[in-house]
């Protein structure tokens, strides 16, 4: 199989028709290839320089500040500014600029954030995040920080392990900022996501020195720094709301793209056929830490999992012959966490394939129109089965809204029962001229040809709204590296992003990869 | 509001209104698409695709569509063709049009033809001629040029049209960043978008 980048499945790759599952893509563990992890990791080896160029708040924390990136191959900054926001605790808004911001871009940014709820940004400003935090919390740290000491475990609780939560991200076109194709040529930031990551990198940075300058105004020459490690431990808050749900739905090739480049690293590491035992015991290790912050059917696997793995690494392919016990052993969440988890001694075998995870195709795709009917018949046949198996009560439940598993599902169903009528010989555009209405059920099925892992089967049932709104929410996450996901009403999932990621002051290689797997649960 | 716009945002916003004039969502794609393409190339797509809906929302589809795809000239049954029906068509038939060319009657709007054009230009890996009583454009399968040809072909309310593979092209113009839509062009699409739906 080749995938639109070219990327071939090694032997061992697990079928679409096992991963492409609502209930398994929103069980996954972020692994070593999330975008987040992919960021540290380049700033890290590629010596990215990143200072406080500007600092510029009053005792109160009214002002901004600005913090200058160099890439080696660019500049760029973030301006961060407080806001009013809408509640009793600090807002704060965050823009990625390309380039250096002069003092009237800081002047026009800080009138943009604080003058609409929805600003208007230029194509010089690649993202936005809002921002904001609790009061009761950072009334209590900056007392603490001010009266010179650190804060305790109760406030670490209290604060959920994050300073401010971003409660907004805009970037790609939206709010006028520059369009994703200006970072096609540009690799430091070609990966997916990696303009909303960065200023969410430095929102956390910020939110820190504001902490420490507030803290300072309160206290004077007595008041402390929040410690290092304190600081290390609290991550950046992120909500994705349930408009981003069908993002996945919405774009095949890089959903493809995301999950080929996963099962690829999964298929590498179980194609070795020797492991040493410092490698089976690492595994061993980081999934025992799991156990705290697992859901009940994780932690119900994880004894299961330690007890097996406790007899160190047997056969000729040690982790193929673990994954096809857990296969049977464990659970969805199980399986995904030991696959996750499974990668990690490995990173020099599978960190490349996280150059293969952006899209080159979704808006580039045309439909060939050349292909018969017949075969058409075969690609929607070889996603969704011979027939579809939904009831007309189901189809009906997912009318409305087209871009959500179920509705594609429903879509290829009926532009195959449409197509029952014509000779297999046809070209389809000849069908699509009669039938425009199933264009993009058509479209879908053409890229399913060379991307299998485009669809996502919906297996949660058509009553499942809000299930499965959760699981197209957290696959998101889990591929941006996010941790201590908790879904919430409606669809949405919060997360936090970058917990136990080092600052710029102590951003290296040998801290900038594992983060993702220190203890920071608050 | 007035001022430029992010390429995704124009892209969009046709895309909406297109929909909520009645095109089914894989024909709206087609049209953010093609209003996007032309906005790379400085082209105002939000105007020229407010003035097709205008024309075209209270017509049924078949009656704007080429009535067939098998003969040397498209036409719609009875009236004019739809530049975004036909254009989705001559993208799907890219790798089948016949070489000595092929002709469309009475296209509206007929710029919006054009992204589809550079699209045949690329599937074809070679250079693609438009022309119509009044002027001839070369099309590189690289993007739309800047030329004299496509700002008389913008002002075309209704004309036939002539494509063959072939012919010399103008080198594709630097790509625009931005679209400047016209406020009145972006009002209009707004309002049919409010019509969309999910």
């Amino acid at each position: 199989m080749t995938g639109p980048t070219g990327l071939g499945l090694a032997g061992h790759a697990r079928p679409p028709e096992q991963v492409m599952r609502l209930s398994r893509l929103g069980a996954q563990l972020p692994c070593r290839l999330g975008f987040a992890r992919q960021l540290t990791r380049r700033m890290a080896r590629r010596g990215w320089r990143i200072a406080c160029a500007d600092w510029a708040l009053d005792a109160a924390g009214a002002g901004h500040a600005v913090y200058s990136i160099d890439t080696g191959a660019r500049r760029y900054a973030v301006v961060a500014v407080t806001t009013a926001g809408s509640g009793p605790g600090p807002a704060a808004g965050a823009i990625l600029v390309d380039g250096l911001p002069g003092p009237a871009d800081i002047a026009r940014l800080a009138d943009a954030l604080r003058g609409s709820p929805a600003p208007r940004l230029t194509a010089r400003e690649l993202c936005l995040v809002q921002l904001a935090g609790a009061a009761p919390v950072w009334e209590r740290l900056i007392d603490t920080l001010a009266a010179g000491q650190q804060p305790d475990a109760a406030w670490h609780a209290d604060a959920g392990g994050v300073l401010l939560r971003a409660t907004a991200v805009h970037a790609a076109g939206r709010c006028g900022t520059a369009d994703h194709g200006v970072l096609a040529h540009r690799p430091e930031l070609h990966a997916p996501f990696q303009a909303e990551l960065l200023t969410l990198y430095l929102a956390r940075v910020f939110a820190r020195d504001l902490a420490d300058h507030l803290a300072r105004a309160r206290g004077g020459d007595g008041a402390a720094r929040l410690d290092p490690g304190a600081a290390g431990r609290l991550g950046i808050g992120t909500t994705i709301g349930a408009d981003m749900a069908p993002f996945l739905v919405a774009h095949p090739c890089l959903c493809n793209n995301w999950v080929m480049a996963r099962e690829e690293a999964i298929a590498r590491v179980s194609a070795l056929p020797a492991v040493t035992d410092a490698q089976w015991q690492r595994v061993a290790g980081l999934a025992a830490r799991l156990g705290a912050g697992a859901g009940a059917a994780l932690a119900a696997d994880l004894p299961r999992l330690g007890d097996r793995m406790a007899a160190g690494p047997r056969g000729p392919r040690p982790w193929v012959r673990l994954l096809s016990w857990a296969d049977t052993a464990l659970s969805a969440e199980g399986q995904e966490a030991l696959a996750s988890l499974m990668l990690e001694p490995y990173g020099a075998l599978v960190d490349g394939l996280g150059h293969c995870m952006s899209d080159a195709l979704d808006s580039g795709f045309r439909i060939d129109g050349a292909v018969p009917v017949a075969r058409m018949r075969e690609l929607i046949e070889g996603v969704f089965g011979p027939a579809p198996a939904r009831s007309p009560e189901a189809e009906a439940a997912a009318d409305g809204r087209a871009e959500t598993p179920a509705a594609v599902a429903r879509d290829a169903g009926l532009a195959r029962r449409a197509m029952a009528g014509w000779p297999g010989e046809a070209p389809v555009a000849a069908f699509l001229l009669r039938h425009p209405e199933h264009r993009r059920a058509i479209r879908r099925a053409q890229i399913a040809g060379f991307a299998p892992y485009s669809e996502i089967r919906d297996d949660l049932g058509a009553e499942a709204g809000e299930a499965a709104l959760h699981a197209l929410v957290r696959a998101i996450l889990a591929f941006l590296g996010a941790t201590d996901v908790v879904p919430q009403p409606g669809g949405a999932v919060r997360g936090r992003l970058f917990a136990g990621a080092p600052y710029p002051e102590t951003l290296a290689t040998g801290t900038a990869d594992l983060w993702p797997l220190s203890d920071t649960r608050p | 509001m007035t001022g430029d716009r992010a390429l995704s945002e124009v892209e969009a916003l046709a895309r909406r209104a297109a929909r909520g004039a009645g095109l089914p969502w894989g024909l709206a794609d087609e049209a953010g698409r093609a209003v996007r393409g032309l906005a790379l190339a400085e082209v105002d797509g939000c105007a020229l695709l407010a003035r097709l809906l205008a024309e075209t929302a209270p017509r049924p589809h078949q009656t704007l569509a080429p009535a067939r795809l098998d003969r040397g000239a498209w036409q719609a049954a009875d009236g004019p063709l739809c530049p975004i029906r036909t254009g989705a068509s001559l993208s799907d038939m890219a790798r089948m049009l016949p070489a000595e060319g092929i002709a469309l009657r009475q296209v509206l709007v007929p710029a919006l033809i054009l992204p589809f054009v550079g699209d045949m230009a690329g599937l074809q890996d070679g250079p693609v001629t438009l022309s119509w009583q009044g002027g001839i454009i070369g099309i590189g399968p690289e993007g739309l040029p800047r030329t004299a040809g496509i700002v008389k072909l913008v002002e075309v309310d209704e004309t036939d049209l002539f494509l063959h593979p072939g012919g010399p092209a103008l080198p594709a113009a630097p790509a625009a960043a931005r679209a400047r839509p016209s406020a009145a062009a972006w009002a209009a699409l707004e309002a049919l978008a409010a019509r969309a739906g999910p």
